[in-house]
């Protein structure tokens, strides 16, 4: 069900090069990249939203990343992370590792190294980088892995970097992880168990053989042992409202009034939008 | 430790003045309420009312619970099982887990008679319009519900005015009674002290 999580990042330098009046092949400006879907104005029927929840700028699906391109327009997933060797804390995907495995980075800005953990740069600053690890030029958003422990990072930064497993526990314990969403706009706060680029699943009947209720994944991130998957809740993730629903794939429409196969409740994915 | 008082934002607790309500037990009530009265236990669990609240200094004064504390703020955490449920129930939970015997639930109209918005703060920032559709209840029901079956020796009155809606999956709760709010406002005026 559902393709991985799309990533946001701003791309520098890309598309064609343009020439100008002072300078030839100058680099193109830098373009969002994988940052949204197609818009609402941009859809033609069977796509219906009903009651009309979304407007024209607004788009079903979700992505995750850690781009500066991030904003009201085009958030980003929003993610609580409890990463190895660090504490509970806000954070974000850089990578889908499995069906239910991100590489994720925590929002802490952090002043010390601890050697054998990983992190991720958020400001490069007078910090000796390659001292500790970095191979190359650092730069925001590299991620390494600490070669040697720093107690005071001067002016750099880093978050924290690591691989987590969801889990239905919203305060995540260690290695784990919860992406939250909203769909009845009574702010009740629910776990996802899988979330793809357009879809997510919660915890509902999630259960093994035996008929005993699974709260998390196994430190793989698959579903060893998990037999029942029927009557979860599936809802289509967004980014912009818990209210109405959409067509769901299939359905038979007069116009834009539905015949046959119903419609999927939206859901609003928990997302950062700066 | 006996009677507590929980304060929903229905319409139905409009009559009732919180302060009143004061001397009969301490009073736990969510969102909105802090702009005109402060509770001895303030719930909220939208990240952007409950940020406006940690940010204007409240919970350095008050006791304020809510998802997750901005650090510095005096916010406390929710606790789990129930972090996750909406702000109402949220108290309810709360005050069972502060050890009160008896907890009534005023304003917890879980729908709506007139088909429209039901929140004594409609049309207030953060807040739906009056004519808006209400919100849907179902959640609301379940986890009290569950809140009550957890805390099986404990007793609930829902206190219910001529706007709270009719909420058929409470009945499986059977340590929950309804009780009109004309006989609420009768218990209160008759009792000295605690309930």
């Amino acid at each position: 069900m559902g393709r991985p999580l799309k990533i946001q990042k701003l791309g520098t330098a890309q598309g064609v090069t343009y020439p100008n009046s002072t300078s030839f092949n100058q680099p193109a400006a830098s373009v969002p990249v994988d940052q949204g879907f197609p818009n609402f104005d941009s859809l033609e029927v069977p796509v219906v939203n009903s009651p009309p929840t979304l407007n024209g700028t607004q788009f079903l699906g979700v992505v995750g990343g850690a781009s500066g391109a991030t904003s009201a327009t085009f958030p980003r997933v929003k993610v609580r992370v409890f990463i190895t060797g660090f504490t509970e804390e806000d954070g974000y995907i850089l990578r889908q590792k499995g069906s239910h495995k991100y590489l994720v980075a925590g929002t802490t800005a952090r002043t010390a190294l601890v050697s054998g953990s990983a992190y991720r740069i958020t400001i490069v600053g007078d910090t000796d980088w390659n001292s500790y690890g970095v191979i190359g030029t650092p730069a925001v958003g590299t991620v390494f892995t600490a070669t040697a422990a720093l107690g005071d990072t001067g002016t750099g930064r880093v978050n924290a970097v690591g691989v987590c497993v969801l889990t239905s526990d919203l305060s995540p314990t260690d290695g784990l992880m919860s992406i939250s969403y909203f769909n009845t706009n009574d702010s009740t706060e629910v776990a996802i168990s899988k979330l793809t680029n357009k879809w997510l699943l919660n915890w509902t009947n999630f259960a093994n053989a035996a008929g005993t209720a699974l709260t998390t994944y196994d430190s793989g991130g698959d579903n060893t042992g998990v037999v029942n998957y029927s009557g979860e809740g599936q809802y289509v993730a967004n980014f912009f409202t818990d209210e109405g629903t959409v067509t769901k794939s299939g359905s038979n429409l007069t116009g834009t009034s539905i015949v046959q196969n119903g419609t999927s409740e939206l859901a609003i994915v928990e997302n950062y939008t700066s | 430790m006996t009677t507590a008082f929980v304060l929903g934002n229905g319409e139905s607790r409009r009559s009732i003045d919180p302060a009143q309500l004061r001397p009969h037990g301490p009073i736990y009530a969510c969102n909105a309420i802090y702009r005109e009265f402060a509770p001895d236990v303030l719930v909220a669990t939208d990240r952007p009312i409950s940020m406006i609240i940690q940010q204007s200094g409240y919970a350095l004064k008050n006791r304020f619970h809510t998802r997750r504390p901005e650090p510095g703020t005096g916010a406390l955490h929710l606790h789990k099982p129930y972090m996750g449920f909406s702000s109402g129930p949220n108290a309810v939970g709360l005050a069972c887990r502060d050890g009160y015997e008896t907890i009534y639930m005023l304003g917890f109209d879980l729908g709506t008679t007139t088909g429209e918005f039901n929140n004594m703060y409609a049309d207030t920032e953060f807040y739906k319009k009056k004519t808006d559709p209400p919100t849907f209840a179902g959640n609301w029901m379940r986890q009290i519900l569950q809140i009550c079956q957890e805390y099986s020796g404990k007793q609930f009155v829902r206190v219910m005015g001529k706007q709270s809606a009719h909420a058929p999956m409470l009945a499986d709760a059977r340590n929950l009674q309804a009780m009109q709010i004309e006989d609420f406002q009768a218990l209160l005026n008759s009792t000295k002290g605690v309930l």
